[in-house]
């Protein structure tokens, strides 16, 4: 393990430093996106100055009939206007064209942290064309006069914060304009429902596994599917934990269903185990949902299948490693069960989504065991929960918890005594039920 | 059928394993390099704005005029080359 270790650290080393080479060698993106967006926002104007002033703005002039030189319009970023406004995954950077009467010429969107699979949309013409020409005393409220992207919310929500609070500001600071306080509470805006239903899933949930009940767990999952998977669409990914490892978060009044999700899920971890995946992850309850078929199940060797465990430590590694090198969360974007909840994806995704969907009807949750970050990251974590489920010493080692976990989490140890991988179990229980002795417990 | 990967003779089970696993673990390479790439190359702008009054003016000053078409389709091709609908204009 340690041999694997080195390896691991040295092209960690190799890798990160290779790409910051090529970074170091690269032109800004930000300025380069910048320029061509003050180019793409003023299309008339004839030269614009540095950032300059406060809220600083790009000031665009035109050579006027008197030969003259006037201006035209200002540009600004809303990070450095509303830089409170915080998107799923931290501040959106987007640039405004705002002529001198407070008329919007546009948005441009500059970089963001965002799932793409989510919310490629907003990159859209329609959906940056429609604040063209709104004004710095409308509403840019969603719903109202911006239109939305489904399964976007949090993310269009933002923008259209944004653009109105920097808008304002801008008027008001480096036009003159007099614009009356429309500042609202967050939290009136919030959709309660969801939070609701959440906190009744959560709660099924705890209630199964403290009363260590399988149909509990089945029901709990069901929901699971409906709620966090089609109608929320917000299931743990890896480019959650990768934002939560960065300290990208979204505004709390912004998403309060995907804070009280990952703290459910971190605080499970650190109790219990991997809670989360057992009874609450929506893509893991599709996968053990399929067992109903009960096809073909392959009998793999052992030392084949703890070798194939260690390719999910693999991806999260890399996709770690290459997030924080490149400073963008969203290279870990590679689960398949953003194409199954939003029905949007590429070839890729859609290929990815079948063979895990496909890979589990002959190998329960096959996604989950092999391949899923979000599961590692949270294993991880279960190795130092409080209250591990265990094998008591004396276990008359018939193995029959073994034959029964559907998930590879028991390990037989040299000597023959077994072990209950904390980093592989998902709490199911199932192992619990099938010893003879009733020698598993916390 | 006998091979030898991981120094030991694979049953037919675990060969299947083992195909399905390296196709799965190609595709989210694949994905994953492809993240890579856009986060080291990110394109500029996802596509281009369309004015359609301005496609609609230059249409009608090239003397075009539509025979049998109810609406004009502004399109554009996404990353995999796909032809998407932006808007219409009649």
């Amino acid at each position: 393990m340690k041999k694997y270790l080195k390896l691991a650290i040295i092209i960690s080393l190799v890798s990160a430093g290779g790409i910051h080479i090529v970074r170091r060698l690269a032109p800004d993106e930000d300025k380069q996106r910048e320029q061509a967006a003050l180019k793409r926002l003023f299309p008339q104007v004839q030269s614009f100055t540095e950032k300059t002033g406060q809220p600083p703005c790009y000031e665009g002039y035109i050579i006027n009939d008197q030969a003259q030189k006037e201006l035209k319009g200002l540009c600004f970023l809303t990070t450095d206007v509303a830089p409170e406004v915080k998107g799923y995954a931290g501040p959106i950077k987007l640039m405004l064209g705002m002529d001198t009467k407070g008329i919007l010429t546009g948005i441009e969107i500059i970089k963001h942290h965002e799932t793409p699979s989510y919310v490629w949309g907003i990159e859209e013409p329609w959906f940056k064309e429609q604040f063209k020409g709104k004004s710095v005393y409308d509403a840019f409220r969603l719903g109202e006069d911006i239109d939305g992207i489904s399964r976007a919310t949090v993310t269009v929500s933002a923008i259209a914060e944004g653009v109105r609070k920097s808008a304002v500001r801008i008027g008001r600071e480096r036009l003159g304009l007099e614009i009356a306080e429309t500042e609202e509470n967050p939290w009136l805006s919030v959709d309660y429902l969801p939070l609701i239903y959440l906190s009744g899933l959560l709660g099924m949930a705890l209630a199964s596994l403290l009363l260590k009940t399988q149909s509990w767990r089945i029901v709990s999952l069901g929901t699971a599917i409906v709620l966090v998977g089609f109608y929320h669409t917000d299931p743990l990914s890896s480019v959650n934990l990768i934002n939560i490892l960065t300290y990208r978060l979204p505004g709390l009044a912004r998403n309060p269903f995907w804070y009280i999700l990952a703290g459910f899920a971190i605080l499970s971890c650190l109790l219990w185990g991997r809670v989360y995946c057992g009874f609450i992850c929506p893509f893991g309850a599709v996968l053990e949902l399929l067992e109903i078929v009960k096809a073909y199940r392959l009998k793999l060797s052992q030392r084949l299948e703890q070798r194939a465990k260690y390719i999910k430590y693999i991806i999260l590694w890399l996709i770690v490693v290459a997030a924080l090198v490149l400073n963008n969360a969203n290279v870990g974007d590679y689960e398949p069960f953003s194409a199954l909840f939003t029905q949007a994806g590429n070839w890729l995704d859609w290929s990815l989504l079948a063979l895990a969907i496909g890979g589990s009807l002959f190998i329960p949750r096959f996604f989950c065991r092999y391949l899923c970050g979000v599961g590692l990251g949270l294993g991880l974590i279960s190795k130092y929960s409080l209250k591990q489920l265990e094998i008591k010493e004396n276990c008359r080692k018939c193995q029959n918890c073994k034959s029964a976990c559907p998930y590879g989490a028991i390990e037989v140890q040299p000597g023959g005594a077994l072990n209950i991988n904390p980093v592989e179990c998902i709490q199911c229980h199932i192992c619990l039920n099938n010893c003879p002795q009733g020698n598993i417990g916390r | 059928m006998k091979l030898n990967i991981f120094k030991s003779d694979l049953k037919r089970d675990d060969l299947i394993f083992v195909a399905v696993l390296l196709l799965a673990v190609c595709l989210v390479g694949f994905i994953i390099s492809g993240n890579i790439y856009d986060s080291l190359y990110p394109p500029l702008f996802s596509g281009p704005v369309i004015d359609v009054e301005q496609v609609l003016k230059r249409i009608d000053k090239s003397g075009l005029k539509p025979v049998e078409a109810r609406y004009y389709r502004v399109i554009e091709r996404d990353r995999q080359g796909n032809i998407r609908e932006i808007s219409r204009a009649r």
